[in-house]
């Protein structure tokens, strides 16, 4: 119903039942701490693998 | 995937490709650290185009339902808030990296012959990704986003004779309103991406051409390394490090959205632009501001011109090392005061 009313350009209409309401900090963290963990992870392997490849150069 | 390479290479002959990916190097010295800003700019760009095609998809352009459609977002759309939070301090990332890279280029030297049309490219890439954080800033249509769109676009009047028609063409009327916020979006969303994306191209193929600079300082290179693939997976470490923190930024600290713009309130107090506009907002403060509009045109124009008013770089000739300082000193200080005066609010 809301993406609708924004599509018709009365978006405001439904404003009020709106907030900004996100995700709270714990479950912010619980989503986004295994990708911080998996990035960091693949920052290693991927210095681990140009240093091996510079040796082998 | 050998067949599908050697499909395209029956027809296209991608012996070019192949030799330029096996020659490719990159000189290793004590400065080598510098090298990875450029390649980091590039990839917080793509970054910010795919955040920001995202956002577009929700966000709406017009007064009635801005500031509703990125509450939108941040409230019901998945994920939204984080791609959104990204953006912001992805945009906040960019600009320091671009910094960096610029400030990096000109201490070591690197805009001399034959790289002067680099270096000219770069400064108006700087231009381009802080203008897109001025567009960018209205479309929440938060009364803070207004007020200091206002400040920005009423800057160009002191500018005599054309100052009112600069300022009147940026905010399509007499003043800051629905024209204003179309623009902003169509410059943020369409010409600004087309102009970045060209101009950005061509500063990586020029990059490409003559191959990374060395600085006068270093005699002697310790060697090189061979971009495929040892630096280009260090170029991607960097980059999944840089995103990981990117990401934590995201999460702890996301995107702030304010009300909704009230235009008959009085304006915020202590109102101050982001960090990166802040010398300028004080340069406006502490002299007049058709002075300060004037130091800030023509410190550009030199900034430009660099590499030809720097004729004959070399170690013994420390003038634009030293003027180099002053920018970056000047800089520093003009923002620390601005941040305390306007804390002090």
């Amino acid at each position: 119903m809301a993406a609708f009313l924004l599509l018709e350009g009365s978006f405001g209409q439904v404003a009020d039942t709106l907030s900004t309401t996100i995700p709270s900090f714990t479950d912010r963290l619980n989503f986004a701490l295994p990708l911080i963990v998996l990035l960091l992870i693949l920052m290693l392997f991927l210095m681990l693998k140009s240093y091996e490849s510079e040796r082998s150069q | 995937m050998g067949r599908i390479i050697r499909f395209f290479d029956e027809r296209f002959d991608l012996s070019l490709i192949r030799n330029w990916i096996q020659h490719k190097s990159v000189p290793q010295h004590k400065h080598s650290f510098w090298y990875y800003f450029g390649g980091l700019a590039l990839f917080l760009l793509m970054v910010q185009i795919i955040t920001g095609i995202l956002l577009a998809f929700y966000y709406s352009p017009n007064p009635a339902n801005a500031n509703e459609s990125v509450r939108y977002i941040m409230g019901r759309v998945h994920y939204g808030w984080l791609i959104r939070s990204i953006h912001f301090w992805g945009a906040n990332f960019l600009i320091a990296v671009v910094l960096v890279h610029m400030f990096s280029a000109f201490f070591m030297k690197a805009y001399r012959k034959p790289r002067e049309l680099m270096w000219i490219l770069g400064v108006v890439i700087l231009g381009l990704v802080l203008t897109f954080s001025f567009t960018g800033y209205l479309l929440p249509w938060t009364t803070l986003s207004y007020f200091a769109t206002k400040v920005g676009v009423n800057t160009p009047m002191v500018i005599p004779i054309i100052g009112d028609f600069i300022s009147k063409i940026m905010q399509g009327g007499e003043d800051v309103g629905a024209a204003t916020l179309t623009r902003m979006f169509t410059l943020h969303t369409v010409i600004l991406p087309l102009i970045t994306l060209a101009l950005v191209s061509v500063h990586v193929l020029l990059s490409q051409v003559f191959g990374s600079s060395v600085p006068i300082s270093v005699k002697h290179a310790d060697g090189e390394t061979r971009f495929f693939p040892t630096f280009l997976m260090r170029d991607a470490a960097v980059w999944s490090g840089t995103f990981a923190v990117l990401l934590a930024f995201a999460t702890i600290l996301p995107a702030n959205l304010e009300g909704k713009v009230n235009p008959i309130m009085p304006a915020p107090a202590g109102i101050k632009p982001e960090w990166y506009f802040l010398f300028i907002f004080q340069t406006l403060k502490t002299i007049p501001e058709i002075a300060a509009v004037g130091v800030i045109t023509m410190g550009g124009v030199v900034w430009l011109m660099v590499p030809f008013l720097d004729r004959k770089p070399s170690e013994g000739k420390p003038f634009f090392t030293l003027f180099g300082i002053g920018v970056v000193a000047y800089t520093l200080a003009m923002t620390v005061i601005a941040y305390v005066t306007t804390a002090q609010h």
